[in-house]
This record gives structure tokens, C-alpha cells and sequence, in this order.
């Protein structure tokens, strides 16, 4: 059987796109991450999100879905004031917003770094890892940290009050322990994980709910509905508590 | 008037493949931008290298993942590759990358300039030692994305570089090395396919055991030695009546369709063309 350029002008391109229609077909092409991260395998973290698996594609909102850090969080952390749309931030943008720093990067390392620690999962950070001083803020606050850790924290910080959000509808700020205070508001929007960030510990949560503490994600109005409680029998007393922390 | 149309038809293809992955690239940007082109596809360019497949290989035997910015497009895209080269070869190379598109490009204006001496000027026994460069540079990018995880060769690769270097994701080293490979195109005909390619060394393994051939009928043949002055490879086409040097790219410029004056005498072939045994052009040469 001989073969000539023109059969290999139809043979060639037809391989590839026919290649690439059956696999899709069966759900195999994928040009883009699926966002899920892998599992640790070893060690009492077996079978948990790998913080270090985390992409430089991935959106904050990923990140909630598979750490449950809330986007509020990580948003206030990398100082990332008020986006548009703060969940569909990807997380490779921060290399650009805080392109120049003097010492080091806060890019997707820093991400993984802060979840690590915000989540308790083990990660090594890069050498020139930084992260900015509200994120440290975030992890003092959080009160889950060891001395080891904070102080290791701490020798990471870097200020960025200089730099701004690229959307550029707010200033990327210096949020220290007491910024953004005023927005400590319970909603039935918060989750868990923002009332563990402001400095209630779960002891403190439990005992005013009357429940165990739900996952860092999850709605304090969708779990309490779930548990068939209602919110307003308790905003009250988290509300309370949470302005004596402010005092 | 036939031979230049067949040398029309892998032109086209070529161009085909080199405005769909340039309109790609710029789309990835564009997306980032948030101003996609709608029905066009934005995959980064990691995503559609098949490539990318093979260097995550042992990362998913290993541990079920991919290397970094490659996902299971790539491992498609290897297949097809895979199964394209256990057909004709290396064939990606000579009609599909883009790449190697343009370095031949820049090689007719060499050929300009230097005439005949383009394509020829390496001593024939350095050039030969040069040629398996490609598998130490295999090699090296197999063994540093296994021990990294991280698609290290990026930074180095001047086909990620030709669709990048707007973006800001190029490195210098890929820059620089691009450059350089354009500037030696002018000299050389596809210097890093010769010498550098990683995925054309492990594409031309198959040309050992490929399915149809690059087949000479010696029966036939006037010894003019057109196939070997047309292969950009510098293969000695005339010295073998089956082709199977690693360097081969099945780009079907020796065969009768195009340099060879006499019908039917080189073809891309299954079956021996007339003649008595079959030969290889090593065993020709002894």
C-alpha cells in the first residue's frame, strides 16, 4: 500500500481532530485543571487536600471548595479589597499584583503556605515564599498556630500597603489585627471559618450554638438549618462575643 | 505541475497548524484579559503539547497526578502522536509542528543566501555525532521533571517560547534559545530537530519498526541522488532502499511525488518496491 501527500494531508489532520473528538466524547479531554487537589498520601493528613497542589489557575473559589478557606478570608489576607468578583480570582494573578517586592515573592507559594497554615496541613514553602502582613494577621487571629508557627509567619511578612488591587477599585490595604472591623458582622452568610479568623475558638462556638462547630466553609445559616435551628436564636450571642474580642 | 502541488499540500497543512496554535496562544492571553475570541479555543499551550504527556508519565504511574500545567490533553495528544508515528514515523515533525514550520520557512531564505552550501557546511562526521544530542537532551528533561515535578523544560523550550514570548510567561533562556534556532535556521535546515528536539528523538525510535516506509526501488533508481540533496534531514535516501535513520520526519520530499525524476522508484510505503532484499541505508553502507 503506498501512501501520498494528499492522503497524509487527510490522514494526519483527521487522527488529531478525530483523536480529540473521541476523547472528549469520552469526557477525556481536558485542557485545563480540574481543581480538585490530590491527596496527601502518608502521615496522619492521609487522604487530605495537598496545599501544595494547589495551581496557579486555581480561583479563590477552588480553593474554599477544596481547604474551605473562605474567599473572605484569603481576600483580606492578600490584601485583595473589594473585587468585582472576588471568587473567580485566580490565584497566578497575585505574582503580577505584587510584581517588585523587595525581598522575595507573594505569588501562588504564598497561597499554599497560607492555607497550609490556616488549614493545618502540611506544606513546605519555596525559599523566597513571603506573605503579606495581613495574611499573618489572619493566622494570629485564627489562634490555631503554635508560637514555632507564628514566629515562622511572622519572619515571612511582608508590608504591601504600597500596593493596590489590579482591579483597582480599592487599595490593597494593611490589614493588621484590627482592620476591617466593621465588617465583623454575623450573617447568616458567615461561615465557620470567619468566626474562627475573628478569634472565637470552637469551644466558645460550640457552646453558643449548642452544636459541634461545622466545616470552615459552611454557611452559618445553612448548617444551623440543616441542625433545625434557628439563626436568629444565636446571632445575637456570636455577635456579642465577637465585639468583647474587638474591645 | 504535480510535484508542486504535493509540495503545496504539506504547506497547507503546515500553515494550518501553525495560524491554529498561534490563534490559540493568543487567545490563552486574551482569556486571561477576560476578552477571549468566542469558539475558539484558550487552552494554554502546555495543554495541547503531546509533549507534556510523555514528560508526565512517571508522575502519573507514580503518583496518578500530572506534572504541573499539563493536563490529560496532553496525554491524548501523546497518544495520537504515539499512534501517527507507529504509522508513518515521525510525521508530527514534517507536517504538524509548528516549530519545525519555522525553521523550514527561514531555511528557503537560506537557501537563498547560500545556495548549495546551505545545509552542508557541518563536517559530515560531526554533524553524525551532533544527531544524537536530542536523546542526552530527552534524557535530561525525562530525569529533571521526574525529580522537580515541574515542567523545567519550559523555560529552555523555543516552541513554547514562539507562542509565548508576548506573554510574560517566556524565560530568557527560552528567548535566547530561540533566537538562536531561528538565526541557525538561516544556516542549517531544522537545527533543533537535528540536534535538540527531545520529543523528535523519541518520535524517530519508531522509524526502526514504523508501518509504512520510506522505500527505494533500486531497480529503478538512476543513482542521481536527487532524494538525498531534497531531504532536509540529510539522510542518504539513495544508499538504502528502506529508510529507517531516527532522523527521518516523513516529510515525503525524496519520494517520486517530488525530488525523485523517475515514477514510483522512492515512495512512502508497507510493501518493498521491486528489487531484490531489502536493505537499510547502514547496511547499504557497509
Amino acid at each position: 500500500m503506498k501512501v501520498k501527500s494528499w492522503h497524509l494531508a487527510i490522514v494526519v489532520p483527521l487522527l488529531i481532530f478525530g483523536g480529540i473528538a473521541v476523547s472528549a466524547g469520552l469526557n477525556l479531554w481536558q485542557t485545563e485543571s480540574s481543581k480538585v487537589p490530590v491527596t496527601l498520601n502518608e502521615g496522619e493528613f492521609a487522604g487530605r487536600p495537598d496545599p501544595g497542589d494547589i495551581r496557579g489557575s486555581y480561583s479563590l473559589t477552588d480553593i474554599e471548595a477544596a481547604f474551605a478557606v473562605p474567599v473572605d478570608v484569603l481576600v483580606r489576607a492578600f490584601g485583595l479589597g473589594e473585587l468585582e468578583d472576588p471568587g473567580a480570582y485566580q490565584v497566578k494573578q497575585l505574582e503580577e499584583l505584587y510584581e517588585g517586592l523587595e525581598e522575595g515573592e507573594i505569588g501562588t507559594d504564598s497561597v499554599r503556605l497560607f492555607t497550609s497554615l490556616y488549614t493545618g496541613l502540611p506544606h513546605t514553602p519555596e525559599e523566597t515564599t513571603r506573605l503579606p502582613a495581613p495574611a499573618v494577621s489572619q493566622l494570629r487571629q485564627l489562634g490555631t498556630l503554635t508560637e514555632e508557627q507564628l514566629a515562622a509567619a511572622e519572619d515571612l511578612r511582608v508590608d504591601i500597603s504600597a500596593f493596590k488591587a489590579e482591579e483597582g477599585e480599592a487599595a490593597a490595604v494593611e490589614a493588621d489585627a484590627h482592620a476591617g472591623d466593621e465588617e465583623r458582622l454575623v450573617r447568616g452568610q458567615t461561615t465557620f471559618g470567619e468566626l474562627l479568623s475573628w478569634g472565637l475558638s470552637e469551644e466558645e462556638i460550640e457552646e453558643i450554638l449548642g452544636l459541634p462547630a461545622g466545616p470552615r466553609g459552611t454557611s452559618l445559616r445553612d448548617y444551623l438549618a440543616e441542625a433545625g435551628v434557628e439563626f436568629s436564636a444565636v446571632k445575637t450571642a456570636l455577635q456579642e462575643r465577637i465585639d468583647a474580642l474587638q474591645q | 505541475m504535480k510535484r508542486k502541488k504535493a509540495s503545496k499540500v504539506r504547506r497547507a497543512v503546515q500553515i494550518f497548524f501553525f495560524v491554529l496554535i498561534a490563534l490559540i496562544a493568543v487567545n490563552h492571553s486574551l482569556e486571561e484579559a477576560g476578552k477571549a475570541i468566542p469558539l475558539l479555543s484558550s487552552a494554554s499551550l502546555h495543554a495541547l503539547c503531546p509533549f507534556g504527556g510523555v514528560v508526565s508519565i512517571y508522575q502519573v504511574l507514580a503518583g496518578g497526578s500530572f506534572v504541573k500545567k499539563i493536563h490529560s490533553s496532553s496525554f491524548v495528544l501523546m497518544y495520537i502522536g504515539f499512534a501517527l508515528a507507529l504509522l508513518f514515523g515521525p510525521v508530527f515533525c514534517g507536517w504538524v509542528c509548528p516549530l519545525g514550520s519555522v525553521q523550514e520557512w527561514i531555511g528557503r531564505l537560506g537557501r537563498r543566501i547560500l545556495g548549495k552550501r546551505y545545509n552542508r557546511l557541518l563536517p559530515r562526521r560531526l554533524d553524525g555525532l551532533l544527531r544524537y544530542l536530542r536523546y542526552a537532551v530527552l534524557a535530561w528533561v525525562l530525569y529533571v521533571t521526574v525529580v522537580t515535578g515541574v515542567l523545567v523544560f519550559a523555560d529552555y523550550d523555543p516552541y513554547f517560547t514562539l507562542f509565548n514570548f508576548w506573554s510574560g510567561e517566556a524565560a530568557l533562556s527560552g528567548l535566547v534559545i530561540l533566537a538562536a534556532v531561528l538565526l541557525l535556521s538561516l544556516v542549517v535546515e531544522r537545527p533543533f530537530c537535528k540536534y535538540a528536539c527531545p520529543y523528535g528523538a523519541l518520535l524517530g525510535v519508531f522509524n526502526l519498526f514504523r508501518i509504512f516506509k520510506i522505500r527505494r526501488n533500486a531497480s529503478t533508481c538512476i543513482d542521481c541522488k536527487a532524494c538525498d540533496r531534497a531531504c532536509p534531514m540529510n539522510i542518504e535516501v539513495s544508499g538504502a532502499e528502506t529508510v529507517r535513520n531516527h532522523q527521518c520526519i516523513t516529510c515525503l520530499e525524496c519520494t517520486s511525488e517530488k525530488a525523485c525524476p523517475v515514477a514510483a522508484t522512492v515512495e512512502l510505503s508497507t510493501v518493498r518496491l521491486g528489487g531484490v532484499g531489502e536493505k537499510t541505508e547502514q547496511e547499504a553502507a557497509v
